[in-house]
């Protein structure tokens, strides 16, 4: 024999069996899942069918309260510190590992100690992981660059009739860039739920690239190029020509950096939404990136209001603009359920908090234009600096308002969430069976999907028991099984983790008698 | 040539080891002869003692007659068939539907299961036929039930349906 015919006997034995498991599957656990067990287990251990590393792991406790928890690998085995003690009941962990071909593998596993309770509904798992504030503080940043920065050229532009901005503003030009960039990989590690760390990696990059934040950063980006144009490039005596265009391109590429991505680029109907956002985002970009410069102009032996009044004749209609377009959006937002539904949802509430700051940035605004300009353009003393302390808590406002818009991430408006049948069901017709899937909310995270299905003739059909299976296999992610459980609101499965966005493959397993099994195959679309 | 078998044998012990499904012991049967059909059950369920051993009898496979087991209690589920069955001349219209053993089988053991039976002419020579198991334990069940879809292997299924290839009546093997 050979050493070839050793080597090839060696692979062909090594392939057998691997070949039914070509990406890791969880295999089970100790204690087993959905196991009751009289006291809080001192570790718990899931096992797969290959090598993993741990990525993200979080106990959901009884009252719904989310506690991340540090995972040890140990090759096939994980090991995961024991449920917080918060007393009896169930315990969901919600882990997700990522195996040697670095693809990542997501599941939930029910534990009960001491009694079974009812699952946390979606409603109280908290799913905002660091890496959700890491996305947020980037958009912030992003945020306050394009409001410096493009504000501050569209203000001396169209304000102060010249075309120089000052250090901060173009500062905030060039900072725009890397922020930008980090948007990219922070939605990446937002949606792959991976730690900050793994920023280093080229996963949460190509991630990030594939969603509609790309379209924001790149946008944004172009903004920052055009405002950097007209100030450093274009040759001064040409700014009189080239000026208002590159000003009026760089501030309208700005405001539709907003409006290509988030909740607003998906909500229906998309153009109207897109429209608003991009207004909302223009009277914005002017309003707050004209106060650090007026600042600049209230000072001491100024006495020349003509900038103070040319930016209050912009500032009126804009201003308008925002109210207008604001509550255009909130009530796209706010779904079938009106207003009310939108005061009873997170999203709501951090709504309701940044309409407070625009109420209170509103009155100051109002106050400095009704009373302190006309005292300022009187010569009152005092005046001058009675404006410029009232800018300031507008700027203080400002950077509320923008902070609170960064964080709406953390909450899906309820439109998403409402169950709109045609937008999150999904219809399958298949060896004669009808059968319907209601994903809510159907976003990457927890979800819970009510599956109805009936004969193809519209007689009803009882099956012994339902299975779901969703996998990417495109990504070699999953399958995540999960099994429908019968109860009031007919066959429904409890909350489990779907990893990632996009169009999922799901197979709908009915076993219809003790011996057959009909699988329907269908996709089902998950949004970021 | 000792070791080309050493070879060939690590490979299948390698990748039987890895499946330990409930399946046929004969891989083919001949059509119109009454034939010998033998389960064998691996494993319980996990870790579970096998309680109860349910066999489906598939349309096409008729006259049938179970072995009995010491320890094992034997019943017979017999009703209409769905469509009449024909075997040679004779046209059944009912007949063994479902065999169950129950008895105690612990997961550290094998064991087999057998019935005769016939395989009729509706059943094409050349096809596989397929006879669904289940295996209930004590509070577990394992369902050996999966059809494959047409033009895949049973090989991609976590619980493929025993199944065995027909042959034509006069066929021989060597």
């Amino acid at each position: 024999m050979t050493l070839i015919a050793r080597i090839f006997c060696v692979i062909l034995a090594l392939c057998l069996p691997v070949m039914a498991m070509a990406h890791a599957q969880f295999n089970g656990s100790e204690p087993s899942p959905n196991a009751l067990v009289p006291e809080r287990p001192e570790t718990v251990s899931l096992w797969f069918s290959e090598p993993v590393s741990p990525v993200a792991m979080r106990w959901i406790s009884p009252d719904g309260e989310s506690y991340p928890a540090e995972a040890e690998p140990g090759g096939k085995q994980v090991l995961v510190p024991p449920p917080p003690e918060v007393g009896d009941g169930s315990y969901m962990l919600a882990w997700r590992v990522v195996s040697l071909d670095g693809h990542p593998v997501g599941g939930i596993l029910v534990i009960s100690v001491g009694a079974t309770s009812d699952l946390p509904t979606l409603s109280n798992i908290s799913w905002p992981p660091l890496s959700a504030w890491a996305l947020i503080a980037v958009k912030f940043a992003l945020s306050v660059c394009l409001v410096l920065g493009i504000g501050g050229t569209v203000y001396s532009r169209f304000v102060a009739a010249h075309t120089s901005v000052d250090a901060v503003s173009l500062w905030a030009l060039y900072l725009t860039f890397p922020a930008a960039l980090f948007l990219v990989a922070a939605q990446g590690l937002d949606l792959l739920g991976l730690p900050l760390g793994a920023v280093f990696s080229g996963a949460p990059w190509v991630t990030g690239a594939s969603t509609s934040i790309f379209r924001t950063a790149v946008i944004a980006a172009m903004a920052a190029v055009t405002a950097l144009i007209l100030i450093r490039v274009t040759p001064l005596s040409r700014h009189r020509v080239a000026g208002p265009g590159l000003a009026l391109m760089a501030w309208a590429l700005a405001a539709t950096s907003y409006a290509v991505s988030g909740h607003t680029a998906t909500a229906e109907p998309e153009w109207q939404a897109v429209l608003a956002m991009f207004t909302h985002g223009l009277a914005t970009l002017f309003w707050l990136g004209a106060l650090r410069p007026l600042l600049g102009v209230i000072r001491h032996g100024n006495d020349d209001l003509t900038e103070l009044r040319r930016f209050s004749n912009f500032a009126i209609p804009l201003v308008g603009l925002l109210i207008v377009t604001g509550f255009f959006m909130a009530s796209l937002h706010a779904g079938s359920g009106g207003f009310q539904a939108l005061g009873m949802s997170g999203y709501g509430i951090l709504l309701f908090i940044k309409l407070v700051s625009v109420i209170g940035l509103l009155l100051v605004a109002t106050h400095n234009k009704l009373v302190l300009t006309p005292a300022l353009s009187r010569g009152t003393p005092g005046a001058q600096d009675a404006l410029r302390g009232s800018i300031h808590v507008e700027i203080v406002l400002a950077l509320m308002i923008v902070a609170f818009a960064s964080s709406f991430r953390l909450t899906p408006p309820p439109r998403t969430a409402s169950q709109d049948p045609e937008a999150r069901s999904v219809t399958v017709n298949q060896s004669d069976i009808t059968a319907e899937l209601r994903m809510t909310p159907g976003l990457v995270g927890p979800n819970e999907i009510t599956v109805m299905v009936a004969n193809a003739d519209g007689s009803a059909l009882t099956p012994l028991e339902i299975t779901l299976g969703f996998s990417i296999s495109e990504n070699d992610i999953g399958p995540i099984v999960v099994d429908a459980a019968l109860g009031e609101n007919g066959w429904t499965t409890g909350p489990f983790i779907l990893p990632q966005p996009g169009d999922w493959e799901v197979d709908l397993n009915l076993l219809v008698t003790d011996f057959d099994i009909v699988t329907l195959k269908t996709t089902a679309t998950v949004d970021p | 040539m000792i070791n080309r078998l050493l070879c060939l044998a690590t490979a299948l012990l390698m990748s039987t080891a890895a499946m330990a499904h409930t399946t046929l012991v004969e891989s083919e049967i001949k059509q119109g002869v009454a034939s010998k059909f033998t389960l064998s059950v691996p494993h319980g369920c996990g870790a579970e003692a096998t309680l109860r051993l349910r066999v489906r009898i598939p349309a096409g496979l008729v006259a049938i007659k179970p072995q009995p087991k010491a320890g094992w209690a034997l019943d017979v589920v017999s009703g209409a068939y769905e469509t009449p069955q024909k075997l040679g001349e004779t046209t059944l219209s009912e007949g063994v539907l479902e065999l169950i053993w129950e008895g105690d089988l612990p997961d550290a053991y094998f064991d087999e299961f057998a019935f005769r039976g016939t395989v009729t002419e509706a059943v094409e020579v050349g096809s596989i036929l397929y006879i669904p198991a289940v295996q209930e334990c004590a509070t577990g069940v394992e369902r050996w039930i999966e059809i494959p879809v047409e033009g895949h292997g049973s090989h991609d299924l976590a619980r493929p349906a025993p199944a065995v290839k027909i042959t034509p009546a006069g066929a021989h093997h060597h």
